[in-house]
């Protein structure tokens, strides 16, 4: 009874579903965070009949011959890199990326992080970091003296300082782009590590070709759109239920069978 | 055996295979471009089964083919800008390294490390020449037209391969949502492509649900002729064994 395995691969494909929609909904207020989708493939398929066989000696044939499905398998999950709406903080060293790019962020262990969460801070040492301490790269450093931070569009960091009449420059933010930033591996703390199907990264200041702009005093929200979600949360609970219909169905089949005798 | 029981476990040889197509059809509702199969059935002419003193012939049943429902998937809209549904008929062409071109309805594409459009399992999607499509990364997100041209900044720079067939339901399945075609296609896509949105399955789970149902009966009443069959044979043997 091959219908009990197939309507299984089903019910683990719709559970697949769920916990990606559920984490989705769990991350709807998590700044930066990019909404996954989960896709499904059909698997192979067993040819009974091949299309083509001859079906008499007359030489018709079969036009479309017989083949059963095995069932569905997650082909990916991919990950959809539509903007976030942009909200309101007026938090002088919060950050949003309007367009491609994602902040680069120096880890502990030397290598480089990249993230869309903007949600920055000036740390014991000045240096602008992440909500979780690690520092921006390049590193940019705010003097204690200084009064007020600016962030420009193009990334351009400029403090006032105290009884200075011109800002004095800081540093430049840059971003880094990706071909395929879908292809990031989640690190989990709003951080992605490049991978080979990401490919390398293009770093260039905001603003340039190819690149988003900065918007300082404003983080870029979840892209997860709760309507989208719950819908999506009933069609895939619906689809378990269907699927463990059809293992009930096939189990009264194989029941009626055993009665037999 | 007598006719009776082989007619019954022939029917529900066939009921089995309805089942498993049913089923496979339930556990692809969410595959995006599935399309949904069913068993046709007819009675077999060629080989009936033996009836001499019955007043009409009984014939066996027999699974013949499928056939395939090659109708719309409901499109929904995605947002990405490398996602593209087939509105009406055609598919997209997909190279596969030991099988050739391919075809999809699943228009879930996106971009590899080197700028070229994959599908998700990171097959090449070919251009209208049957050559892979490269983007430039750094360029601009392009946009595709409804007849699959790619445009980026108002200038085409290329074209996704979009074809059809003139006999769908020949195509052969091959899994990860593709299809093999014995046959060469057409070039006179008829449909309309869909920048940011999918194409889901189009599989009614209503119907394909009462199908189980319905399957699931039939599958009892056919093994309760092979029982009744049997009770009888008993019956008779009993009989006869007592004179």
């Amino acid at each position: 009874m091959r219908s009990l395995a197939i309507a299984a691969t089903g019910m683990q494909a719709q559970q697949l579903n769920v916990e990606v929609i559920s984490n989705n909904i769990a991350n709807m207020n998590t700044t930066g965070f990019k909404r996954q989708r989960a896709e499904f493939q059909d698997l192979l398929y067993q040819n009974l009949e091949r299309p083509g066989t001859s079906t008499s000696s007359a030489g018709t044939m079969s036009p479309n011959g017989i083949q059963i499905g095995v069932g569905v398998k997650a082909g990916a999950i991919g990950r959809v890199t539509e903007q976030g709406s942009l909200a309101r903080t007026d938090n002088p060293t919060d950050l949003a990326i309007s367009g491609r790019g994602y902040f680069q962020v120096s880890m502990p262990d030397g290598t480089t992080a990249y993230t869309r969460d903007g949600n920055l801070a000036i740390d014991a040492e000045g240096r602008i970091v992440t909500s979780d301490g690690f520092p921006l790269e390049p590193a940019i450093t705010v003097p204690n003296e200084a009064l007020s931070v600016s962030i420009s569009r193009d990334g351009v960091v400029e403090a006032q300082i105290q009884g200075q009449a011109d800002p004095q420059q800081l540093g430049q933010i840059e971003l880094a782009a990706f071909v395929n930033p879908a292809g990031l591996e989640a690190q989990g703390e709003n951080l992605f590590l490049e991978t080979a199907a990401s490919g390398s990264p293009n770093v260039s200041t905001p603003t340039s070709p190819g690149f988003g702009s900065l918007i300082q005093g404003f983080v870029e929200t979840s892209n997860v759109n709760a309507v989208e979600e719950i819908s999506a949360l009933i069609i895939a609970q619906r689809a378990y239920e269907m699927n463990a219909k059809v293992i009930t169905a096939s189990d009264e089949m194989l029941q009626a069978a055993n009665n037999v005798r | 055996m007598d006719n009776l029981q082989l007619l019954g476990v022939q029917t529900q040889r066939v009921l089995q295979r309805r089942m498993e197509t049913a089923a496979n059809n339930l556990a692809n509702v969410s595959t995006a471009g599935f399309k949904a199969d069913a068993l046709l059935t007819e009675v077999d002419s060629r080989r009936p089964a033996r009836s001499q003193d019955a007043p009409r012939d009984v014939r066996f049943v027999r699974d013949v083919g499928l056939s395939r429902d090659f109708s719309q998937g409901s499109i929904t809209r995605t947002g990405e800008a490398f996602d593209v549904a087939i509105q009406g008929e055609g598919f997209f062409l997909v190279s596969d390294p030991q099988q050739g071109t391919l075809y999809t309805r699943d228009g879930g594409f996106r971009l590899d490390a080197a700028g070229q459009l994959v599908t998700k399992d990171g097959r090449n999607v070919l251009n209208a020449g049957g050559a892979p499509i490269v983007f430039d990364p750094q360029g601009e997100r392009p946009s595709i037209t409804a007849d699959g041209s790619i445009q980026i900044a108002g200038t085409e720079v290329g074209r996704i391969g979009l074809v059809n067939f003139a006999n769908p339901g020949g195509l052969e399945k091959v899994g990860d949502n593709l299809f093999s075609a014995a046959g060469q296609p057409t070039s006179n896509f008829e449909g309309a492509a869909v920048q940011g949105a999918l194409e889901g399955s189009n599989v009614n789970a209503v119907i394909e649900l009462t199908r189980v149902i319905e399957i699931s009966r039939a599958y009892e009443s056919a093994a309760r002729i092979v029982k009744n069959g049997d009770d009888l044979r008993q019956r008779t043997i009993e009989r006869f064994g007592r004179a």
